[in-house]
């Protein structure tokens, strides 16, 4: 297959992610930037205070991981250690509904969280951060350090040989092999930040009367307000609200992208050394020991909560588990299509592009920027944009309804699960491609060699991240709950509003965590498998 | 490529014929003890009807959106649309339901008899709307729906504190008058200060602070005890640009003062304390009182198999009134069964089915089912039906209704955080009301 195929194939996907979003895209015409300009509704504010707080969150979220991963760098992959640091997948595999109630069962009654509310809103927001970090935090710990991995052992040799300091090192080694992973993860992570309402709305119930809305908070009230009215105003409230919301995220997007990678392409440049890193020589004893130590409290501070939580809960998973057999399967089966499709994507944008995506560059940044776009529209509207659409398509079939819902999963997923994939491709180098291709390999042979045998690991990764991603997402699952039970909505329905019942929702919690430690559990065969067939090489 | 399309198609085919499974009523509501206890009767009515009742029992806001949507984009996905009074205004005038003389036009045969048995006051604020809703000035009114529930607040106490000797004892020395279930504002403040006894961990009540409505139904049923209005009309689904707003009555700046009063003996941390959190602390134990709404109170005793939570009574909120509160059938005119969808209702409506759900948790809006006795066992009938027998408008339900609920909510939580005085929160409230109503009715 040529290069114009793969691009079409490329383009074709997102072009129908982009159709997802049409209701919305079409509507730009009447689009209406009063709200912005409005004194009285508070929406500007309420927008600089999640934008600030999303890219204090993305930065701390990068920061964290990067040097949390710094310090494990003595822990081995194939070490019993590295294995069970599999864990640190598993508060991401909870999801925000999940994690909201976890946190409310274990601090809710006590003297600090009471504090937290009663203080300014910085104070909750802190918190969140803090919940981010155990939600996301841990994870990018994870996966910085897995990138960690793939630093050549040549190099680790020739800094070892020549001394190098620990400065040099980061400076040198770690931070141009992350730069990528960082880009990556920091979007992620001021995403998720910006579009946050599970827990903030569920821990504190964010309110204008305590200056604690997100902007998410904001559409919502202000949505649910104007469907008093008619659907029509409440839909025009939602999509003007909702352009400057993604205006603005693309910005901020584009100066974190800036500071991430100005900020460590100086520093990679830069020819100063600090000699008191050279100084501070750290045994390699004491390095290991501080590093399996390290590992070690963040094994626990993922497993301590949860088993603190076991104690709140009735072990009764009878009707939940009935309740939940079906989605289940559902879920599995759309994360089957999602992942598939979307290491398609990061195939058809590898070979596609081969120098344009070879790595993370300035260039690159218009492509991943594309895709990133679906990423920055609030969720709400995406869910408008999805009852307009099944208001053309119709919900006359149950059959038809399960494809559309597989379908947008696959589309809404392609985003996050895409880039993913093609940050992982990068490690394919142009070199190499061209390489194959002058000996003019059969297609199938060039993926199996380039990809499928190489990302094996990196894809069943991304299977357990595409299942959570799916299980625990919000909107999809919302709009098709009547026909296909969500997770997310049932649980939300136990633990809020007429119908709660705290006895039924520990139920779906206990099928939550069942399935984050299943997801561990995949990991860790993996891992061991590999550590396995890495001994016998 | 050919054979598969054939696949293809024939299977498409094939799975869309499955579907069809002929009077399939779709239910939607928000789920609680009204919408469980009509599930709790689907089997009786299916096996002496031919008709598949499917209930979608969603959280309070996608039930709202979804059915919302379903009108909006005339998808026709429910039949029966379980909404509450502010949705009446919006369901009317965009001539998205049927009303009640179309519905009956379309069933012959249909028992209107229990029509008289229904509190008039709640049917009235729950399913009556203008008929003609854009000339409102005309005031004819119709019946849109049958309400299928009818709420208000209550007041919920422990009676194991109520009844503890100690206790009485205490009062009685501090106040010199015996220990009581408060009736006025004065003897509720009076009660919540005398609980409130940091040494034993109790409090003396549990107030709902949070956004979402919770605050703004607690407080104007505290506004209430003081004869205070936030608008001066006489239906919550009424009024236009130049109804007056009552905000800066002495009676509201009094409310106002009230119930920031009662901070010192408040539990819970105000402004994150919703219904569901009030009732879990309620559980506890550790407070005396609450204001409570009644569809919440099945969730507060119900034990299962008939068994009931002793530890609660139940009385009518402090002042002579009550608020009304509550909801309708609403019958989508994108219905492919109205009819059938109809006949559901009216069976529901028959005060023999009433008297059923009221025993599954059903705040029911008819009057002569609250004294059948297999219902006095419900711990709260009593205060319930007292209430609703003098409850009156007081809740906004007309398209203004969520600026008014948000506009007081924030000024009464900033008066509560001393960010504001009542004076000041007030006046802020009704400037932003004032401000919202002009652009909405323009």
């Amino acid at each position: 297959m040529n290069q114009l195929k793969w691009k079409l194939l490329v383009i074709c996907l997102l072009a129908l992610a982009a159709g997802f979003v049409v209701p919305f895209l079409a509507h730009v015409t009447s689009f209406n930037s009063a709200v912005l300009f409005d004194p009285y509704n508070q929406f500007s504010s309420t927008l600089l205070r999640t934008i600030g707080y999303a890219l204090v969150s993305g930065t701390v979220l990068i920061a964290f991981g990067f040097g949390g991963a710094l310090l494990l760098t003595q822990v081995s992959f194939f070490s019993q250690l590295g294995k069970n640091l599999g864990i640190l997948i598993l508060p991401i595999t909870l999801g925000n509904v999940s994690i909201a109630f976890i946190c409310k069962l274990l601090i809710g009654d006590s003297a600090f969280f009471s504090s937290v509310v009663a203080e300014s809103v910085y104070y909750k927001l802190a918190f969140l951060i803090a919940l981010q970090l155990w939600q996301f935090g841990l994870l990018f710990i994870y996966l910085f350090w897995l990138n960690f991995q793939g630093i050549s052992e040549v190099r680790h040799q020739y800094a070892i040989a020549t001394k190098f300091s620990l400065y040099q090192k980061l400076k040198d080694i770690f931070l141009p092999h992350s730069i990528n992973i960082a880009i990556l993860l920091g979007t992620l992570g001021f995403v998720f930040s910006v579009f946050e309402e599970s827990k903030i709305q569920y821990l504190f119930k964010a309110s204008r009367g305590t200056d604690s809305e997100l902007i998410t908070n904001w559409v919502a009230r202000n949505y649910h307000s104007a469907l008093l009215v008619n659907p029509d105003r409440a839909r025009e409230v939602a999509f003007n609200s909702g352009y400057i919301i993604a205006a603005f995220s693309l910005l901020a997007l584009i100066a974190l992208y800036l500071v991430i990678y100005f900020s460590a392409g100086i520093t990679m440049r830069s020819k100063v050394y600090f000699s008191i890193t050279r100084d501070l020589a750290i045994p390699v004893k004491i390095k290991k020991l501080l590093g399996n130590g390290w590992a070690i409290l963040l094994i626990l501070a993922v497993i301590v909560p949860v088993v603190i939580c076991f104690g709140y809960i009735q072990f009764d998973l009878g009707q939940s588990i009935l309740a939940m057999g079906f989605p289940l399967m559902m879920v599995f089966l759309a994360t089957l299509v999602a992942t598939a499709t979307a290491i398609l994507f990061g195939i058809a944008a590898r070979l596609g592009w081969q120098k344009l995506l070879s790595a993370f560059t300035n260039r690159s940044l218009l492509f991943l920027m594309a895709l990133f776009l679906l990423l920055i529209i609030p969720p709400l509207v995406i869910l408008i944009s999805g009852f307009n659409w099944m208001g053309l398509i119709g919900y006359n079939s149950e059959w038809l309804i399960y494809a559309i819902w597989i379908a947008g999963h696959t589309i809404l997923s392609l985003p996050v699960l895409g880039s993913f994939v093609l940050f992982n491709h990068f490690r394919v180098s142009t070199r190499e491609l061209n390489y194959l291709q002058v000996y003019r390999l059969h297609t199938h042979e060039l993926l199996k060699l380039s990809f499928f045998s190489r990302f094996k690991a990196e894809y069943l990764l991304l299977f357990i991240i595409a299942f959570s991603f799916i299980w625990n997402e919000a909107i999809l699952n919302n709009l098709f709950s009547d026909y296909i039970p969500s997770f997310v909505s049932g649980l939300k329905m136990l633990i809020t509003g007429r119908g709660a019942d705290y006895s039924q929702a520990f139920g779906y919690l206990l099928v939550s965590m069942l399935l984050a430690f299943l997801s561990v559990a995949v990991w860790r065969f993996i891992t061991e498998k590999a550590a396995k067939l890495q001994s016998a090489s | 490529m050919k054979n598969l399309l054939f696949w293809l198609i024939a299977c498409t085919l094939l799975f869309t014929s499955c579907d069809d499974k002929g009077s399939k009523i779709t239910i939607i509501g928000e789920n609680s003890s009204n919408i469980q206890a009509m599930e709790s009767l689907e089997k009786e009515y299916e096996s002496n009807h031919e008709v598949d009742l499917v209930f979608k029992p969603n959280t309070w806001e996608d039930a709202f959106n979804k059915s919302n949507q379903d009108f909006a984009n005339k998808t026709g996905l429910y039949d029966i649309i379980l909404q509450y009074n502010f949705s009446l205004s919006s369901f009317v005038r965009n001539d998205y339901v049927y009303n009640l003389d179309e519905l009956k036009q379309m069933t012959k045969g249909g028992d209107y008899s229990f029509e008289d048995k229904l509190f008039e006051n709640v049917w009235k604020e729950v399913g009556y709307y203008y008929k003609n809703p854009q000339s409102p000035q005309e005031g004819e009114l119709q019946s849109v729906g049958y309400p299928f529930s009818a709420n208000t607040m209550l007041l919920v106490y422990n009676k194991q504190l109520f009844n503890d000797p100690q206790q009485q004892q205490a009062y009685k020395e501090r106040y010199g008058q015996e220990l009581s279930v408060p009736k006025d504002m004065e003897s509720f403040y009076r009660v919540a200060e005398f609980f409130t006894q940091p040494e034993k961990d109790l409090k003396g009540v549990v107030l709902q602070g949070a956004t979402g409505g919770w605050l703004y139904y607690e407080w104007i049923s505290l506004l209430q005890g003081f004869d205070g209005k936030v608008m001066d009309k006489d239906q919550g689904w009424k009024g236009n640009a130049s109804t007056p707003i009552l905000l800066m009555s002495p009676q509201s700046i009094e409310a106002a003062n009230y119930y920031k009063s009662l901070k010192p003996f408040n539990a819970g941390n105000f402004t994150t304390i919703d219904a569901v959190e009030q009732r879990n602390i309620l559980e506890k134990g550790k407070v005396a009182m609450g204001i409570i709404w009644s569809d919440y109170m099945w969730g507060l005793i119900d034990e299962g198999n008939g068994k009931f939570d002793e530890r609660f009574g139940f009385a009518p909120t402090p002042g002579d009134k009550s608020i009304i509160a509550g909801g309708a059938f609403y019958i989508n005119k994108q219905s492919k069964y109205p009819a059938a969808a109809f006949e559901y209702e009216l069976y529901l409506m028959q005060e023999t089915t009433q008297i059923k759900m009221i025993q599954q948790g059903l705040c029911s809006p008819m009057k002569t089912a609250y004294d059948a006795p297999e219902v006095q066992k419900v711990p709260y009938i009593k205060a319930l039906k007292t209430s609703l027998e003098r409850a009156v408008y007081m809740m906004e339900a007309a398209p203004d209704a969520d600026l008014i609920s948000n506009a007081l909510t924030s000024a009464l939580q900033k008066i509560w955080n001393d960010e504001l005085t009542a004076e000041q929160g007030m006046q802020q409230a009704k400037e932003e009301i004032e401000r919202g109503r002009a652009e909405l009715f323009k």
